[in-house]
């Protein structure tokens, strides 16, 4: 259902995405678990990777949701004082072409380092998938996609807010 | 000859004749038994340049002219320059290029045997002698000093009336064997070519250290790379010419006062590649807290591994099955030189009851054992994100001290489904006895909070299922 909105009938390969949400555990993983399981079960698979997350990804779950949990990769940045750190590996993680999809939760990003993320991504073909708070809703980005989670009535509702070629519309997902 | 201190040297030695055109077919000349060898001195103008740290560099650079190199210590640099000569196109341009990489403090001098090289060096004569026709006339005027002999030895040739080598070289063989020792009379032999010399080259210490001052005192991590560049290049000729990488590289910033800020860029895989490993040390040297600027760096190469040569692929990694592969090192290198080698990890499931413990961080890349690939032992209910540690809930009680409400981030919690009891490590001192729960938050997201059974009863979140 989600794919039938998405710009191209799914998530893109490469580029820049941002997912907006008011705090963690909105299901902005969720989201992309199929995805992850699927590019980590192809047989040269790249690195899944996750910047800086608030919490630690949990290897039994994800490979439960049919993930190979050995090609998933932490790279965690000391948060004290050292914002630019989180941008960087985002950064040389997309440049590398080693990585397929990077998870990055980063906040505090100007329009010059979302261009050189996306920038990064399609040169590294991969996927960069940037969870943001929703206070930066009103900001220009360079993400080719943007989206804003929110969750309310036992329902995830997930607006489109920029899209190539989409109108801005809004999606209701069901939770399980 | 003489070499002179700057300009390249004219090579005054008599051309030989030009040859007249034979009208017949002769028979060719018989060869010599062995072509005539010819040795440069290098003479340290301070011990200390060839002290053992530093002396690797000039036995390199002496490398680059001809293979058979020894050290003589404590100051002079011996160089067999027979075989070289054609290589240079002649012996001028050849001891020109000497010239330019042993400048002017350095005492350069040439001659047929190395003691005779040695002597004349070690005596200011910047002569190159071809030939051993003028060797004892060269080496006549040289006070005794420069044979480097004990003290007391050339205290009694003193005596003796003899005040340079011309006058001891004067003296009746036997006669001089019971003054001085037949040891040193078998000297003067190969001092003059009489006796062979046979030396072993040296093969320079398999290191790499180097030393550059900066122009100025800094903080800034780019001037001190700019500096570094030529040093990493040549680090990067050096292991090029071995095929070897290394996966250490020290490099220590030294300071006005204080011990010296030290670093060290590890490599994954062996590195040689100077661009690569100027990438990684800028990203270490970013992540470095100078007390003081630096105004001087030194960088020191680790063990030499043998590198693992691969071909490249024809694809980019990501493009028509282009692999990952041989990228990926590069990529941990890079965030393993900047964050630190804690900071970058992959995942692997163990098997266990105790959700904190169902998993642990290992070396990213590893291949699962088969026992964890085939054995999902979760149910589905299990958070993508787990915290660790746990957070505590605000917990609202109500007058009995009963608990009546949760609250995650000012949202209370609905709890969706559960409990689901996990009790288990009771053997080894860190055992849990907890209720887990799904919980709902008013604003939406889905929880994995859990009470404790035992104990205080507190409740705590444990995950996100986001």
């Amino acid at each position: 259902m989600l794919d039938a909105v998405l710009p191209g009938g799914g998530w893109p390969r490469r580029g820049l995405v941002e997912v907006l949400v008011p705090a963690s555990g909105y299901g902005e993983l969720r989201l992309w678990a199929p995805l992850v399981a699927h590019l980590s079960q192809l047989p040269a698979a790249r690195w899944c990777t996750f910047i800086a997350p608030p919490f630690e990804p949990y290897a039994p779950a994800w490979q439960w949701r049919g993930a190979r949990v050995d090609r998933l990769l932490v790279v965690r940045t000391a948060s004290a004082g050292r914002t630019h750190d989180a941008p960087w590996a985002m950064e040389q993680g997309l440049l590398s072409g080693a990585c397929a999809l990077v998870f990055g939760w980063v906040d505090h990003l100007g329009m010059r380092e979302l261009r050189r993320l996306a920038l990064a991504a399609d040169k590294g073909a991969a996927l960069g998938v940037l969870v943001r708070s929703s206070r930066a809703m009103g900001e220009h980005t360079a993400a080719q996609l943007r989206l804003l989670l929110e969750a309310g009535n036992g329902r995830l509702r997930l607006q489109l807010l920029k899209g190539r070629g989409v109108m801005p519309r809004c999606v209701e997902l069901a939770l399980p | 000859m003489n070499i002179p201190a700057d300009a390249p040297v004219q090579e005054d030695l008599a051309f030989a004749p030009p040859r007249p055109m034979p009208r017949r077919v002769a028979t060719p000349p018989p060869r010599p038994r062995s072509a005539p060898l010819l040795w440069l001195a290098a003479q340290a103008p301070d011990p200390e340049v060839l002290a053992p740290a530093r002396q690797s560099a000039w036995l390199r650079r002496a490398t680059q002219f001809t293979p058979r190199v020894c050290l003589e210590p404590p100051d002079a640099l011996l160089l067999e320059l027979a075989g070289s000569r054609r290589l240079f196109g002649g012996l001028a341009p050849l001891l020109a290029r000497l010239r330019e990489s042993f400048p002017a403090p350095w005492r350069l001098a040439a001659a047929p045997t190395p003691l005779a090289a040695l002597a004349l060096a070690r005596g200011g004569r910047s002569v190159c002698i071809a030939g051993p026709a003028r060797l004892r006339s060269r080496l006549a005027p040289l006070p005794l000093s420069v044979l480097r002999w004990p003290d007391d030895l050339l205290e009694r040739l003193q005596g003796m009336g003899v005040g340079c080598l011309g006058e001891l070289l004067r003296l009746p063989r036997e006669g001089l064997a019971r003054r001085i020792g037949p040891r040193r009379v078998r000297e003067l032999d190969r001092l003059l070519g009489a006796a062979g010399d046979p030396r072993r080259p040296q093969a320079p210490a398999e290191g790499f250290a180097e030393r550059v001052d900066l122009d100025v005192e800094t903080f800034d991590s780019g001037l001190v790379l700019a500096a570094l560049a030529p040093s990493l290049a040549r680090l990067e000729e050096f292991l090029r010419a071995r095929q070897k990488g290394i996966t250490a590289l020290r490099v220590r910033l030294s300071h006005r006062s204080g011990p010296a800020t030290a670093c060290v860029v590890r490599c994954v895989v062996p590195e040689y590649h100077a661009q690569r490993l100027s990438a990684l040390l800028a990203a270490r040297l970013q992540s470095l807290l100078l007390a003081q600027p630096a105004r001087a760096a030194s960088v020191q190469a680790g063990r030499l591994c043998g590198l693992d040569v691969q071909a490249c692929g024809l694809w980019q990694a990501g493009e028509q099955g282009g692999q990952a592969g041989h990228r990926a090192p590069e990529l941990l290198q890079t965030l393993h030189a900047r964050l630190g080698g804690e900071a970058v990890y992959g995942l692997a499931c163990v098997a266990g009851h105790r959700p904190e413990r169902q998993w642990r961080r290992t070396l990213p890349g590893l291949a699962p054992r088969r026992a964890t690939l085939l054995a999902p032992q979760v149910p589905a209910a299990r958070p993508l994100g787990l915290l660790d540690p746990p957070l505590p809930l605000v917990e609202q009680r109500d007058g009995q001290g009963r608990v009546r409400g949760l609250l995650h981030r000012g949202a209370r919690l609905e709890l969706a489904s559960g409990p689901e009891r996990i009790e288990s490590g009771w053997w080894d001192g860190a055992g849990i006895a907890r209720d887990y729960y799904v919980a709902r938050s008013g604003e939406g997201a889905l929880l994995w909070v859990f009470r404790e059974r035992e104990g205080a009863r507190h409740w705590f979140l444990h995950g996100y299922f986001s």
